[in-house]
């Protein structure tokens, strides 16, 4: 059946012309744009995960997908994303936030070192033959060996970036488990130790969540200290979710 | 030769600003376009693959909107605001002489939807303003074509009577 055989009357002039009028409503502002693709990759984007760690879907600081998005995997295109891509990608939105969200609209960012690339690691030394002991002669200790260095040195920024996580990332379980007050003892503890860390910014993202989560009364302060300090943070949405969920004083 | 199915990057770069506006139009508030867009660009990208590339993709999109605005509404509802101070007059900046009759007209457009049931109102959105036709939105919507029809005569009865009375509650004010 065309629209013809329902012979709809045409909009009639007046009507006709406010829709017009609709139509050419200004483009959304480009933060806006670049807002909204940050907050979909934080919430398609498994969450931090340290080694041998499953994500299983977005974190709590993921910015809250709607009911209508359902399902966990993650996917582009059809394919799974390295664990590498994946530690590449965050680091390279870690490392970005402080520049703005301009960066951070950047689909993928430029490669990055391969900071979990196994290849790095040296080959193992070839299997040596067994000693062959003849007792009852005394036999010098036998000589320790230094360990063979590697071919490439290994990179201490790949190391304490997956530390960092791996705290931040139990930081975050603690929070999933409503255990606001280990997240913050996690999330002190990453602050000990890496106070001009990496995920400085991730770090100060959970510390509020959590600050929200026990209704202390210094949330809304570290929420206003956290807007001010990361103006264009991936993680802002979330924490207006929880401010806007905390309970009014 | 078989049309390639686009990235999500390129649906998002070439379709955000049409979704923004098709978001808007079927009822997210302003201010929560953003957490809707976001919603359902994240549904793009998760069932990317269930998107048959030998047809249209605005209607697919158009698909998702509807449901992720039928979500907004419900929430929106579940929080007891009134949808009537949600016409957001938010940008209270004074506008040149030259679109000032222009933004009027939207915000006419804007407060006439709002009277319009959901239902009938995306299928007058995407007829009337986005120019899908009549089966593209009837497969967007998964409702049957004469429904479709139904739908568009009674909001184009609803809209038509909302701005009448829109026009009429201003010229009192006025």
């Amino acid at each position: 059946m065309s629209e013809q055989d329902h012979k709809l009357p045409p909009l009639n002039d007046d009507l006709a012309a406010l829709l017009d009028a609709a139509r050419r409503e200004p483009d959304p502002p480009a933060v806006a744009k670049q807002r909204v693709h940050a907050m979909i990759m934080a919430t398609v984007l498994p969450p931090l995960v340290g080694p041998g760690q499953d994500g299983g879907g977005a974190g709590p600081i993921a910015g809250g997908a709607g009911g209508a998005a359902t399902g966990g995997a993650v996917a582009t295109g059809g394919a799974t994303m390295a664990p590498a891509v994946k530690l590449a990608l965050v680091a390279a939105a870690s490392a970005a936030v402080g520049v703005g969200a301009g960066v951070l609209y950047v689909a993928r960012p430029a490669p990055v070192a391969p900071v979990e690339a196994p290849a790095v690691v040296a080959p193992a030394p070839p299997p040596q033959p067994p000693p062959v002991v003849v007792a009852p002669t005394p036999v010098p200790p036998p000589v320790e060996l230094p360990p063979p260095k590697p071919l490439i040195a290994p990179r201490p920024i790949a190391d304490t970036l997956a530390a960092e996580q791996a705290l931040l990332e139990r930081a975050r379980s603690a929070l999933k488990t409503e255990d606001a007050a280990t997240a913050l003892t996690l999330l002190r503890e990453h602050g000990e130790r890496y106070p001009r860390g990496r995920l400085v910014e991730e770090r100060e993202a959970l510390r509020v969540l959590a600050l929200f989560q026990a209704e202390s009364a210094d949330a809304a302060a570290a929420a206003a200290k956290f807007r001010a300090r990361f103006q264009h943070s991936i993680f802002l949405p979330a924490i207006e979710n929880a401010a806007k969920q905390a309970p009014v004083n | 030769m078989p049309a390639s199915r686009p990235s999500f990057e390129q649906i998002y770069e070439e379709h955000f600003t049409y979704i923004w506006h098709l978001l808007r139009r079927l009822g997210v508030w302003e201010r929560d376009l953003e957490d809707s867009a976001h919603d359902l660009f994240v549904v793009v990208y998760r069932h990317l693959d269930r998107y048959d590339p030998a047809r249209p993709l605005r209607p697919w999109l158009a698909g998702i909107a509807y449901r992720v605005a039928s979500d907004f509404r419900r929430r929106a509802l579940h929080r007891r605001q009134a949808l009537d101070d949600k016409i957001e007059a938010t940008d209270e900046r004074p506008l040149a002489d030259a679109v000032v009759a222009e933004h009027e007209a939207r915000e006419l457009v804007y407060r006439a939807l709002e009277q319009v049931d959901l239902d009938q109102r995306a299928v007058f959105v995407l007829h009337d303003i986005e120019g899908l036709t009549m089966p593209e939105i009837a497969a967007a919507l998964e409702v049957g074509l004469n429904t479709c029809y139904s739908r568009l005569r009674l909001a184009r009865e609803a809209f038509e009577k909302a701005v009448r009375r829109s026009r009429l509650r201003q010229g009192e004010a006025g």
